[in-house]
């Protein structure tokens, strides 16, 4: 039987759910169906969450259907962050009673742990957690530690480009994935996973050459500072981005969470950097020889070769091309150990474009902001369009 | 016909960036020893990281200011750490060009008495004719010269410690029989005028590269490209002070 995939949103107003609901929906167009759930059912799935914790089970293993089932069938869920009503919302009640029937005093990203941790969830996101309007987080390293796979504002909920459905140029954060694909992208790398299967190895990433050019940083998030053959059982119970002290989940899950902890480190702590891994953009950008009609604006900006699996292997510098991390992360990578040293005499020319962060395309230099952000490294320079409409975080990184 | 940018104010954020993408590239690793106290110091109280993000409407900057320090990786030394420092020193407007920018720059290493001695340069614009002076500067162009006075404040790294305010040359003004009085008579011969090298640089930016270039060698200067797009996509003068540097590679 063929299902179409399932969008769960979460909020505690039950007006502004609903309106967020039917905007995902047009977007969506059919791809996926989307579930808004009301502020009671919200709480009544979390606190089924909450037994599942206490029990130390969750769902497939579970005797019983619960109220959470309905993260267990989501492809994608999307939780508000602040689950606190407030007074002027039609569904306001005595803060006793919304503490009772509510999430009050509740945080999505705490939901978002718990959605992870406890459920066969495909992609988890969250709203509003650190700007209500469209902003672009110039440090790019807001989200590095948080459990969700996208951090949006309510203003990006219908935006094409983060569900990676057909749409207009404009606003979209390179570190945004292709929102549509990421479930099917997790399923399929939980699928594959062998727990005791050390990470590094997995990803093609062990050899002493590629071990040496990790920072520091990158390395204890996951514990391989101490032991390089961390698994991804051992990632999946990391502290800072997988399971907490004395969590317990069941095997299946626990190879979400293993995927979903190795992705978000790959994605946020390593791949930025561009010491370990670069990206078909960032690729071009240093190297722009490699790209096929050079002089053409238009031809960077069309290769189909950005995202991982639209064509079968890449076809620029393939002997470094890293299949495994790629498949990981949705987007096609290479290992920067690997790459083959640039042409004699071959320069970036003056008339050679760079790639804007916050727009996810090529543009003139003439046409672009550099900023320095927090990123690791020396790479820590990047560009930007300046979008109309789109706020920059913190506004004082423009000013060089 | 283009107007040349050379020492005028796009010239100058140029040269911050190359100054800045130094930094980003550098090794911070502490050295140990002396030489890492004297860092580790320098990094703790003084250090103000102002060529990674100087505000452009702070451009440019009295001559003497005090922009900060740059610390750079180790030279590559058999058995030996040598650290290069730098501060730079840029003049008033003139019209829209600069009037005089100086890096300075000094090599710190450890002695065996556990404390830091140091060799300095200073790379600096063309010295401008002085009015009513009738025989021309004797160094119109860019250049590089050996320095023994460093009269920063309120301190610095430089061997031995003094009073705040009082001059530092680098070396033990006390010590006339020993170690120092012999390096201070032997600098003595060849400073503070001449030689004067001439740079392949006719731009501040390109300055600026000669000085990575002198110290670390091309590569380096390739390395800073690859992390500073901006640079890599510099046309006109600048272009060619740079590949005046690279153009083999």
């Amino acid at each position: 039987m063929s299902e179409v995939p399932v969008v769960v949103i979460c909020d505690d107003d039950d007006q502004r759910v609903g309106e967020w609901g039917d905007r995902v929906d047009e977007v969506l167009d059919g791809a996926m169906s989307v579930v808004a759930l009301d502020p009671e059912q919200f709480a009544k799935a979390v606190a089924a969450l909450k037994l599942r914790k206490m029990r130390g089970k969750a769902a497939p293993e579970a005797a019983q259907p619960d109220d959470a089932d309905v993260f267990d069938e989501a492809a994608v869920v999307l939780l508000d962050s602040d689950l606190t009503p407030d007074p002027e919302s039609p569904g306001w009640r005595s803060p006793e009673e919304l503490i009772r029937t509510h999430l009050a005093g509740s945080m999505g990203g705490d939901v978002a742990h718990l959605v992870r941790t406890l459920t066969g969830a495909g992609a988890v996101g969250v709203i509003n957690q650190y700007w209500k309007t469209r902003t672009f987080d110039l440090t790019m390293t807001k989200v590095a530690h948080e459990v969700a796979d996208v951090y949006i504002s309510e203003e990006d909920l219908d935006s094409p480009r983060l569900w990676g459905v057909e749409g207009d140029a404009g606003y979209k954060p390179w570190s945004w994935p292709r929102l549509i694909c990421l479930p099917d992208l997790i399923s399929a790398a939980a699928d594959a996973c062998n727990l005791d299967d050390p990470v590094l190895q997995s990803l093609d990433l062990s050899d002493s050459e590629i071990l040496d050019r990790f920072y520091d940083p990158q390395l204890e998030v996951l514990g391989l500072d101490i032991s390089p053959e961390c698994t991804f059982r051992a990632a999946a119970n990391s502290d800072e981005l997988g399971l907490q002290r004395k969590e317990q989940t069941t095997e299946p899950i626990l190879k979400r969470v293993a995927v979903s902890v190795v992705r978000r480190w790959l994605e946020r702590l390593v791949l930025p950097s561009q010491n370990i891994l670069i990206d078909m953009p960032h690729l071009m950008q240093h190297n722009p020889w490699l790209v096929p009609d050079r002089s053409n604006l238009s031809a960077w900006n069309a290769s189909t070769e950005w995202w991982y699996g639209v064509d079968a292997v890449p076809s620029i510098a393939t002997d470094a091309w890293n299949p495994a991390a790629s498949a990981l992360l949705g987007r096609n990578v290479w290992n920067v150990a690997q790459l083959p040293p640039a042409p004699t005499r071959d320069r970036v020319l003056a008339s050679d474009p760079v790639f804007c962060e916050d727009s996810s395309t090529f543009v003139e230099l003439s046409d672009a902001t550099d900023f320095s952000s927090d990123i690791a490294g020396p790479f820590s320079q990047r560009f930007i369009q300046r979008v109309s409409g789109v706020e920059y975080s913190p506004r004082r990184r423009l000013v060089l | 016909m283009n107007e040349s940018i050379a020492f005028g104010v796009d010239d100058l954020t140029l040269m911050w960036r190359v100054l800045g993408a130094w930094v980003r590239i550098s090794d911070r690793t502490d050295p140990g020893g002396a030489l890492g106290t004297y860092i580790r110091e320098f990094r703790a109280v003084q250090y103000k990281p102002l060529l990674m993000a100087v505000p452009k409407h702070a451009l440019p900057m009295r001559l003497h200011d005090n922009f900060g320090w740059i610390v750079g990786s180790p030279l590559p030394r058999e058995g030996l750490s040598v650290i290069p420092v730098a501060t730079v020193s840029v003049g008033p407007l003139v019209g829209d060009r600069v009037s005089e920018c100086a890096i300075r720059v000094a090599l710190l290493r450890d002695r065996a008495d556990l404390t830091v001695e140091a060799e300095g340069w200073r790379f600096e614009s063309g010295e401008q004719p002085v009015d009513g002076q009738l025989t021309p500067p004797a160094h119109p162009y860019c250049h590089v010269q050996a320095i023994t006075g460093w009269d920063r404040d309120p301190s610095c790294l430089l061997h031995p410690t003094h009073e705040e305010g009082a001059e530092c040359d680098g070396l033990d003004p006390t010590d006339v029989q020993g170690v120092d009085g012999e390096r201070k008579r032997a600098a003595s011969a060849t400073l503070v005028r001449h030689p004067a090298f001439p740079l392949s640089a006719s731009t501040l930016t390109g300055m600026a590269l000669n000085v990575v270039a002198a110290l670390y060698g091309v590569s380096a200067v390739l390395d800073l490209l690859q992390v500073e797009a901006v640079l890599q996509r510099v046309d006109g003068e600048v272009r060619r002070d740079l590949e005046r540097l690279v153009a083999s590679i």
